[in-house]
């Protein structure tokens, strides 16, 4: 059968009258992902197989699994930056559920118009672009002529070198997150506490139980798709945090900001082992896909609505 | 659980399925460019793409003057098409680094020619860029016109390398005083300029100019900042070796360069770094006249710094004179407030009054085409060379000065990059770049690269990366002592030296180099 018939059978058969434009619609976004997202994965994941510097562009060679042995044994290297990544998702992700879920409860009880506003307002950094993000910041915590010391000054208290400091540069760049990272959060909660039945907290009221006790019966279990959702979402930007290593502290004071994808950035671009970058670029992809699965497997059992 | 430890597992085992049969897949090494003997395509409508970085962006006023010329161009070729890209520093390089490895390179890149050569090597597009039909070259007359600048900038080992013009020079490995501050001091800027100072020099001007000039208890004026550790650490400030180094000093500093390429021994100059850190360290914190807070600051952050009035020295290239000029002439139009700086571009301090002058280099700005694959043929070629020769004329270009063609504002941005034969600028600066033009050495630490094998390549990246950098920081922060720091270096240099043997550490390539080094000593007068 010719495409023109394929195509003709496709618009008149009524056993997809239904679904037809659905499929096209589809098709387009498929295309889209299959030239941008997989072909260029499966690019990385043949390079990640190969020697392919700048030293051999012009003969690079299969090499198996070579740079994924030397990825996994390279304790001063690639380890070093995924403990970096770790002890920053750790203190990240979880610190930016809470916010995110506070801000939520403050919100939620407000009028449309107050809440809209506050959930614009706290939005507002997820859609200034992360460069803009990070030379405000620059400006906000520099040790020299910063705002952040200005204010502690001002407070009688002393200084600090902020992200200069291999002490607190790990923790500046955290405190950017905790700063500005829970607009998607609080837009989430805020929806879901929407859907949170009234007639359960009347229940509870009647019981005489306390604001905690609701809270944490109530509102949290109800609450726990969402909750699901945000920390897989913020496991994985976290994972793949950049734009504070790249723009603001290169990896270190003594690497004390060395992130994984700082790493394969810095492998890729700046040393130019593009094999050796894409298999860390794999790996980082398992190791994301691994732990999303964990938390769906371990978190997403005894959800009721 | 149990299942998705099996998913797991299933993906692990294709995963090193396939990466094994692939192993056992080898590609037939690159064999030539077939196309020399395509016929010509036939050209209605020919684009030229040209890359560049701020050199086209038309908010600066060299990027508007190449913009018009552009335009002029087209409007004399109307079946041809320029299309002038530009991008950031970083970004521009990322991509030609692709393109180049792709073998799809731009018909014309601007750009300094060190750059070029770090991606062009590896994929063999040195050569392309060699291989330019000879009719497009300039002839001898004209290379002999525009002077020995632009014969040594094409000169590569053994190889003769094809520029059309160096228009803009970038210097670097310099760096800018303020007039008034060093006066203060009781040092004469033009004599500095002149014949270079000392690191004590340095720290006796940096004393005077180090102080609280509003009285609020706060020192707002320095000596200098210190700024970036890492990164731009190969030019800038905070690279220790630079600090007292004549060329043999710049050569272990610089990029990959821990290994003699004449014997294959990997090597650490104790005695200078020890020299260098000790001395960030008295600068830093013993005379004070670089705030701690400024280790680890943006090189924005410390060109603002001088641009402003608040520091003595910048370790900065030619380029900063710029937005010295910029403000000081927002100053003179009521637009900004502030004391306007009197700046000095200066050779680097160095170690006593005997020693020669810190090296500077010179980012010889040209223009580039590659070969293309597919080829796009001969007229395409000529097209390409004719922009670049309309571009480049050093006929064309004073005519443009002189019909006012290029505005007066651009005309102060190229007086003071440019040494072409007196186009514009006369100043103290203009002088002494047109003095540099005649004593400036190429990036000799690639020369180090093309002598050295990947295994060394990649085990120095390393070290740099992990070594060499975290533990620079460790002095410039006070954790460290001076010769802690040297013992962690030698002792990471020596773990490399064990590791690879040493008949796996040059390539073939390493006796040209050791003889191109040697020849530039010679001529230099320095050691090598």
């Amino acid at each position: 059968m010719n495409l023109k018939a394929a195509w003709k059978r496709y618009f008149e058969d009524s056993k997809y009258s239904e679904w037809r434009w659905a499929y096209i619609f589809l098709a387009v976004d498929l295309a889209w992902s299959a030239l941008f997202l997989f072909y260029p994965l499966i690019r990385a994941f043949i390079f990640s197989l190969q020697e392919f510097n700048l030293s051999n562009i012009g003969n690079v060679r299969f090499i198996g699994l070579k740079n994924y042995i030397d990825i996994l044994t390279d304790t001063s290297g690639w380890w070093h930056s995924v403990k970096i990544t770790a002890m920053y998702t750790l203190f990240t992700v979880p610190v930016n559920i809470a916010i995110a879920m506070g801000l939520s409860l403050l919100i939620h009880p407000l009028g449309d118009r107050s809440a809209n506003f506050y959930k614009s307002a706290f939005y507002l950094p997820g859609v200034i672009s992360a460069t803009v993000m990070s030379v405000i910041m620059i400006w906000v915590f520099s040790p020299m002529s910063g705002l952040a010391n200005l204010i502690l000054e001002k407070l009688g208290l002393p200084t600090l070198r902020w992200y200069g400091s291999p002490d607190t540069a790990l923790l500046t760049l955290m405190l950017m997150i905790w700063l500005s990272g829970h607009g998607m959060g609080v837009l989430l909660y805020t929806a879901a506490l929407k859907r949170v039945p009234q007639s359960l907290y009347e229940a509870a009221d009647i019981d005489a139980a306390s604001g905690w006790s609701k809270f944490w019966r109530i509102t949290w279990p109800l609450l726990k798709p969402t909750t699901l959702y945000v920390l897989v979402i913020q496991l994985i930007e976290s994972f793949q945090t950049f734009s504070g290593a790249f723009f603001i502290t290169r990896g270190g004071p003594i690497r004390s900001t060395e992130f994984v994808n700082w790493r394969i950035y810095e492998t890729f671009y700046r040393y130019g082992n593009f094999g050796l970058a894409s298999a860390m670029a794999v790996v980082l992809m398992f190791v994301i896909m691994v732990i999303s699965l964990v938390n769906f497997k371990l978190l997403g059992t005894d959800v009721e609505y | 659980m149990k299942r998705l430890a099996l998913l797991c597992l299933a993906l692990l085992t294709v995963f090193a399925l396939a990466g094994s049969a692939l192993a056992a897949y080898v590609p037939e090494p690159f064999d030539g460019y077939p196309y020399d003997d395509q016929p010509d395509a036939v050209i209605e409508k020919d684009v030229i793409v040209v890359m560049g970085s701020s050199n086209f962006d038309p908010s600066y006023p060299s990027g508007s003057y190449l913009q018009a010329v552009a335009k002029l161009f087209m409007e004399q070729n109307p079946n041809i098409e320029v299309q002038l890209n530009y991008g950031s520093w970083g970004d521009l390089w990322n991509k030609v680094g692709v393109m180049l490895g792709n073998r799809q390179g731009p018909d014309i890149l601007v750009g300094p020619r060190e750059y070029l050569l770090a991606p062009g090597r590896g994929g063999g597009q040195w050569e392309d860029i060699l291989t330019v039909p000879d009719e497009y070259y300039f002839d001898e007359f004209e290379k002999a016109v525009m002077g020995p600048a632009i014969l040594e900038s094409c000169r590569f080992p053994g190889r003769e390398g094809y520029m059309i013009w160096p228009w803009t020079n970038y210097i670097d490995g310099t760096g800018v005083i303020n007039g008034d501050m060093v006066r203060e001091a009781g040092y004469d800027p033009l004599e500095i300029q002149k014949n270079g100072w000392t690191w004590d020099d340095f720290l006796k001007i940096a004393r005077v100019a180090t102080k609280d000039t509003n009285n609020d208890g706060k020192i707002d004026q320095w000596g200098s900042y210190f700024g970036p550790t890492v990164d731009s650490d190969g030019t800038r400030l905070a690279l220790t070796a630079n600090w007292c180094s004549p060329i043999a000093l710049r050569l272990k500093a610089e990029g990959q360069t821990f290994i003699d390429i004449k014997t294959g021994d990997f090597f650490l100059d104790k005695d200078a770094f020890l020299k260098g850190f000790t001395w960030i360290q008295k600068l830093v914190y013993e005379e004070k006249v670089i705030p701690a807070e400024s280790i680890g600051a943006s090189t924005d952050e410390c060109r603002d710094a001088f641009v402003q009035g608040k520091t003595m020295f910048c370790a900065a290239g030619s380029d900063i004179l710029d937005e010295v000029a910029e403000r000081n002439r927002l100053i003179d139009k009521g637009l900004e407030t502030g004391k306007k700086v009197d700046a000095y571009l200066v050779p680097r301090p160095k170690p006593d009054k005997n020693s020669p002058n810190h090296p500077i280099r010179v980012y010889v700005y040209g223009y580039y085409h590659f070969k293309q694959e597919p080829y796009k043929g001969d007229a395409h070629t000529r097209n390409v060379f004719k922009f670049a020769k309309f571009l480049a004329n050093p006929v064309f270009q004073p005519l443009l000065a002189h019909s006012a063609f290029i505005p007066s504002d651009m005309r102060v941005w190229m007086g003071e990059d440019a040494w072409f034969p007196g186009i514009l600028g006369s100043d103290a600066n203009a002088q002494y770049m047109e003095q540099i033009a005649q004593t400036w050495h190429p990036r000799l630490d690639l020369y180090i690269t093309m002598a050295t094998t990947t295994d060394v390549q990649n085990a120095l990246t390393k070290f740099r990366q992990e070594v060499l950098t975290p533990t620079s920081e460790e002095v410039y922060l006070n954790k460290i002592t001076p010769q802690q720091a040297v013992d962690k270096l030698q002792a990471a240099l020596d773990k490399i030296a064990q590791d690879i043997p040493k008949d796996k550490r040059l390539t073939s390539e390493a006796p040209a180099m050791v003889k191109d080094l040697e020849d530039f000593a010679k001529k230099t007068g320095q050691k090598i």
